[in-house]
């Protein structure tokens, strides 16, 4: 194999690889090296996670615990079930303590959609993970 | 290709990681002093050794920041690494030069199957208009160019954002609906080109190559806020460019251009 061909051929392979994820596990388009920046309103950015708190019967809203902001931004750009159960476990084990009576942590991402033409605005709920506490 | 301007490109990529660094903490730095070596050391800069350990340090960020960083960064190690089999080989700038030019061309490729075969709301226009509306980096221009008052600009930032009290439906003037039909079409036609240009034989395209890339370039980074980007493809672009001092010194003066648009955003200014 000509050495010019390496480089190339490994842009190749990251970006059709970036291509199938983003179309069968919800990267977002515009990042995983396949230079789908500024093409689609599909961002990382549009993306948003909601955790719910069970305790006695009760469903509350949690804010997300800065500690562990960086790994939700990767979920947001990669929410593969997998990701989004690590965070979701990660929130019970933080938040375990300060909750009283915590039976289990829901992580629910949404996403926001637009009507084509009008750009009206609707969030459309993509997947949950639930962590119970042992 | 002269080794002259092989050195010129390779010189310029370095000037561009000292003045949008890349990575953080010892890979930020590490970046920063090998970059400095190089423009500081002509021995280094030709020294297949030094893009090598700049290629490990750009693909270890991609790696450890993996999925996050932008496309960017996994450019960045592209380039370093074509960089560092070029100067390996018996005829380096014509190694460069090959690698450049489909480097340019495959990364115009993806960007048009994304934006023409993958994403709808690109080809329906959605994407521009949202995108001038929301981006504060857009907003001084979408008002001189669109013809938005602030007030009509913050009415339909609050529709989009389904805030209470919004309009019913967007309100948009015509010509800020040329403007982004324009955006679009300018940026689906010119990066096929850019894709085929940069892809099909040289005996084709070699004529106009280089002027469509300085062409995109001078437009459209006077509105994209990707300057390191525009560098890197500016970089790449000289590496292959035609013979003859007149597309190098093209190439030089798009470059401090596209600083300027950068340092000065244009939309400020008039």
């Amino acid at each position: 194999m000509k050495t010019r061909r390496i480089a190339p051929g490994l842009l190749v392979a990251v970006a059709c690889t970036q291509i199938v994820l983003a179309k069968t596990a919800d990267l977002s388009p515009w990042l995983g090296g396949g230079f789908g920046m500024f093409a689609t309103l599909d961002s990382r950015g549009e993306r948003h996670l909601t955790i719910l708190a069970e305790s006695s019967g009760l469903l509350r809203e949690l804010a997300m615990p800065p500690e562990l902001e960086d790994q939700a931004e990767r979920v947001r750009a990669l929410p593969s079930p997998p990701r989004l159960q690590a965070l979701a476990r990660a929130i019970l084990e933080r938040e375990g303590d300060r909750v009283p009576g915590l039976r289990s942590v829901r992580l629910q991402l949404w996403k926001t959609q637009r009507t084509p033409g009008s750009l009206a605005y609707d969030e459309v709920f993509l997947r949950e993970a639930r962590v119970d506490v042992p | 290709m002269s080794g002259n301007r092989m050195r010129l490109a390779l010189g310029l990529t370095l000037v561009a990681l000292l003045w949008s660094p890349v990575g953080s903490g010892a890979l930020g730095l590490a970046v920063l002093a090998l970059a400095g070596a190089g423009l500081l050391l002509p021995a280094a800069l030709r020294h297949s050794a030094l893009w090598a350990a700049l290629a490990g340090l750009a693909g270890l960020r991609v790696a450890l920041d993996w999925p996050l960083p932008d496309n960017h960064a996994y450019l960045l190690a592209y380039w370093c690494l074509a960089a560092a089999l070029a100067l390996r080989a018996s005829d380096p700038a014509l190694e460069l030069a090959a690698s450049g030019r489909v480097l340019i061309g495959l990364v115009f490729g993806f960007a048009f199957v994304w934006k023409a075969l993958l994403s709808p709301d690109f080809v329906s226009g959605d994407f521009q208009r949202f995108v001038w509306l929301t981006d504060p980096r857009f907003e001084l221009a979408t008002m001189r160019l669109g013809g938005l008052s602030f007030d009509a600009l913050d009415a339909n930032r609050a529709f989009l954002l389904g805030a209470p009290g919004a309009p019913g439906a967007l309100e948009l003037p015509p010509a800020f609906r040329v403007w982004t039909w324009g955006a679009t079409i300018w940026t689906l036609i010119a990066e096929g080109a850019l894709a085929i240009a940069f892809l099909a034989p040289q005996r084709l395209t070699a004529r106009f190559r280089d002027a469509l890339l300085l062409g995109f370039c001078v437009v459209t980074y006077a509105f994209a806020p990707v300057a390191g980007f525009a560098w890197l493809l500016l970089s790449m672009g000289l590496a292959q460019a035609r013979p003859g001092r007149g597309w190098t010194a093209a190439y030089l003066a798009v470059a401090v251009l596209v600083l300027l648009y950068d340092q000065m955003p244009w939309s400020r200014l008039v």
